[in-house]
């Protein structure tokens, strides 16, 4: 399992459920967890890949800000 | 693949220590820990989800160690007298030689999570000691006594002597340093005080 760490702007309730859904939808996301009290709104995914590009393009199609947080 | 750096772990939980013993649990944020421990955010999250997660961590940890060197070399089979003496040793040892996770510790002892943070870790602890104490009731070496009466004469002196010296002071501003006499001084009082 490899844990995937992304800087976001997921704040809101709203932003929220709908990552809810998003992440739902990706199959190779076993577990994740968001940091809303960070000022990088850290997102935490327990994956079954080291592919951090699908994460990254779902949030981002969905209109919110996602990086790879570099180590 | 990113792998576990036991060096890395370890540099997180001193700095997170460091930082609520001196700031407070307000005091510490993932990037401030990051910035003190010289490494990124991203590290941290690795092994941390949050913040809350991360103080629940450390707290358990530290308080594994301090129950790891209380039970150092005690058997609950061991005597009223020669357990006793072992336990003052080890606690006496623990919390004079880490002052930093002794202050830590109080602190969790003191806030909302320490409740938590005990029942998840006392439970060998209660039961190594709750053996060694029913034994000596039954070789009639210790009174019966309320647990909380037990545990106030058996260790609260002690505990009084090892503030005196981190304080660095004792009654009436008095300067205190710590020494084994004082220590054996109280001991045998105690045990005094506790056989029937």
């Amino acid at each position: 399992m490899h844990t995937l760490i992304f800087k976001t702007n997921i704040q809101s309730e709203q932003a929220l459920k709908e990552l809810n859904k998003l992440l739902d939808n990706t199959p190779e996301c076993i577990h994740w967890s968001i940091d809303k009290e960070d000022i990088d709104k850290v997102l935490r995914v327990k994956s079954k890949t080291n592919n951090t590009t699908e994460i990254i393009n779902t949030l981002n199609q969905a209109g919110y800000i996602c990086e790879e947080l570099p180590d | 693949m990113r792998t576990r750096d036991e060096k890395k772990i370890e540099a997180i939980y001193k700095k997170a220590m460091q930082i609520i013993v001196s700031d407070g649990f307000d005091g510490l944020s993932m990037q401030k820990l990051a910035k003190a421990a010289g490494i990124s955010p991203a590290t941290i999250y690795i092994y941390f989800k949050d913040r809350d997660d991360l103080i629940l961590k450390v707290a358990v940890k530290a308080t594994e160690d301090m129950i790891n060197a209380t039970l150092k070399n005690f058997k609950p089979s061991m005597s009223l007298e020669k357990g006793l003496k072992k336990q003052w040793e080890n606690r006496a040892e623990f919390w004079l030689e880490n002052p930093l996770e002794a202050k830590f510790i109080e602190m969790i002892r003191h806030s909302h999570i320490g409740e938590g943070v005990f029942t998840k870790v006392k439970q060998e602890f209660s039961s190594v000691l709750g053996e060694f104490v029913h034994g000596a009731i039954e070789r009639k070496e210790l009174k019966k006594l309320p647990l909380e009466v037990y545990w106030a004469i058996a260790f609260s002196p002690l505990y009084t002597l090892i503030k005196f010296h981190n304080d660095g002071r004792s009654i009436g501003g008095k300067k205190f340093k710590w020494n084994d006499t004082y220590m054996k001084q109280a001991l045998t009082l105690v045990l005094k005080a506790l056989q029937p």
